[in-house]
């Protein structure tokens, strides 16, 4: 039997938040967090709430706070993170909780579209498409990956602190991903928006935004980059 | 954009950057310091030390980086835990008087090092 | 919620919003990629958005005392990898710091003023407590300067993957302890 321990908020009936413990029978196996969940659910208690769609590590619905460890629950297998026989559930640390596991990304979000996520390139664009050499779009590899999750952002103490000011991990690595498409002509503006105490800077290198990413992404890295080439614009 | 008028410089990346050079002159001054205090350290030879132009020039330069490198460290300690979203409404009065309280303090740190050596 | 083109300054940017003149929104797209997929597939017409900026946003995402939702951040509960502490120590060490440079202008200053005051101030140095203070300033300086050569060194692009920083976090924490360790034999 795994000892399961929910984080339940109901709106409509709790002043706070609690943790509940479930016993849960995983027949021996090594599910998946999320398979966990959906037992629960099931044969427990059906009024436990929390986001999952495609069950497969892509759509970036389940991101949760697994064993104090932002992760994807559909992709975090039971062996990797229960030690003791303990599993606890909590939502995406920092953001307001709606109910049980299920939090509001508007602040995720918000940051997300203040990078103009975007391809923008003021050119009429060629009938078919606007090429690549492969080395241009090999720049895009470890940046176009994001499925926006939220697992790095709700991981990153600066983010806590200040998620309306600091864009956070999710946002820069995707701000770096158009600032690094050679079809992007707006890099300029884009740099110029960035050069703030906050949007960027707030990031000291904690690095756990690249210890929990479901998708193996370097936030970091990307913001380096993008420091680099405030760098180089101004001097 | 973000706008922010209590920062050092206004913007993140001259701020990034004095951080990272007050942190290099701070360093070697540090190791300076740490090296003359190895030997055996009596007043004469302190004093002969202090007394020269360089290091004179020196020691103002690393006073000066100190009071910049540590505005800029504390004032993003500040608005990290100082703010209305960790305190409510008093976080704003609550930070302001921080960093009035660490400016002048590190405005104090130089005044007093110049004394110090030119006097 | 839509990550992607929402506002009006947005649509007027991105290539993939203009069919035949007209402006659409594809569903589910939050990234450029799906956009490729699904903008052919579904479109309906979409009613002009708030522009969000700087002043709105903080508007829309500032608590106020009506947001009385739970926030889930109780940091005992949160695993951190060692580059954390790493960071975490290296902003403790840097308050402390900017304290102890207090002390130590006081030092500077006793040492020069005169001969007197620079032997009061040897004997001052010489009992338990502020060999303890002289012990805690050194080691503090030491590992603030130490992290802070790791965070030099990663600004060059070194040491950003996990392994590199942990690796770095761990060299760091290792040599501020025998530091530490050293700092007391001298001072003892």
């Amino acid at each position: 039997m795994l000892k399961v321990s929910l984080y339940r908020y109901n709106p409509e009936s709790d002043d706070a938040p609690h943790m509940e413990d479930f016993s849960v029978d995983t027949g021996g196996k090594d599910l998946m967090v999320l398979d966990v969940l959906e037992l629960i659910k099931a044969d427990y208690d059906g009024s436990v709430t929390y986001r999952r769609s495609c069950r497969e590590g892509v759509c970036g619905s389940d991101g949760l706070n697994i064993n104090g460890k932002n992760g994807l629950a559909c992709i975090t297998p039971l062996s990797e993170t229960v030690k003791g026989g303990k599993l606890v559930i909590r939502p995406l640390p920092g953001l307001p909780v709606i109910r049980d596991l299920v939090v509001d990304m508007s602040l995720f979000y918000a940051q997300y579209e203040k990078v103009q996520p975007y391809l923008q390139n003021p050119s009429p664009a060629p009938a078919i498409e606007r090429l690549q050499s492969p080395e241009e779009r090999a720049q895009l590899d470890g940046l176009y990956e994001c499925i926006l999750c939220a697992c790095c952002s709700t991981s990153c103490p600066s983010f806590w602190w200040n998620p309306d000011r600091f864009i956070g991990p999710a946002g820069l690595l995707q701000a770096y991903r158009f600032l690094a498409d050679s079809r992007d002509t707006a890099t300029e503006g884009r740099l110029a928006k960035l050069d703030d105490p906050f949007s960027v800077f707030r990031c000291h290198g904690i690095q756990n935004c690249v210890n929990v990413c479901p998708k193996g992404l370097n936030p970091t890295k990307a913001i380096g980059h993008i420091r680099t080439m405030l760098l180089n614009r101004a001097t | 954009m973000v706008t922010s008028v209590t920062s050092f410089s206004r913007t993140g990346l001259s701020d990034w950057l004095i951080q990272r050079v007050t942190s290099v002159i701070l360093l070697a001054y540090f190791l300076l310091i740490a090296y003359q205090l190895m030997g055996s350290v009596d007043y004469t030879s302190w004093t002969r030390l202090f007394e020269q132009t360089w290091m004179k020039v020196f020691t103002l330069m690393a006073a000066l980086s100190l009071a910049a490198h540590s505005w800029i460290g504390l004032w993003s300690v500040f608005t990290d835990y100082l703010t209305e979203r960790m305190l409510g409404p008093k976080g704003n009065v609550i930070r302001l008087v921080s960093q009035l309280g660490a400016s002048l303090a590190l405005v104090g740190y130089v005044i007093w090092v110049v004394v110090i050596i030119w006097s | 919620m839509m990550g992607g083109c929402q506002t009006n300054a947005d649509r007027r940017s991105c290539q993939f919003w203009r069919v035949n003149g007209f402006q659409f929104r594809p569903t589910n797209c939050n990234q450029l990629s799906a956009h490729l997929y699904c903008a052919p597939l579904r479109f309906w017409r979409l009613p002009d958005l708030p522009v969000v900026n700087e002043t709105n946003l903080r508007a829309i995402v500032r608590p106020t005392s009506k947001d009385t939702r739970p926030v889930n951040l109780d940091l005992g509960t949160i695993q951190l990898p060692v580059t954390a502490y790493a960071s975490i120590a290296h902003r403790v060490t840097g308050v402390l710091n900017f304290f102890a440079s207090f002390l130590l202008l006081w030092a500077l200053d006793r040492s020069l003023a005169s001969e007197a005051s620079f032997d009061a101030l040897a004997a001052v140095l010489t009992s338990p407590v502020s060999k303890l203070v002289m012990w805690g300033i050194a080691s503090a300086l030491t590992y603030h300067a130490l992290a802070g050569v790791k965070h030099l060194v990663m600004d060059t692009g070194v040491g950003e993957t996990m392994r590199g920083g942990v690796i770095g976090a761990r060299i760091v924490f290792a040599t501020a302890l025998t530091a530490a360790v050293l700092w007391g034999v001298a001072i003892w």
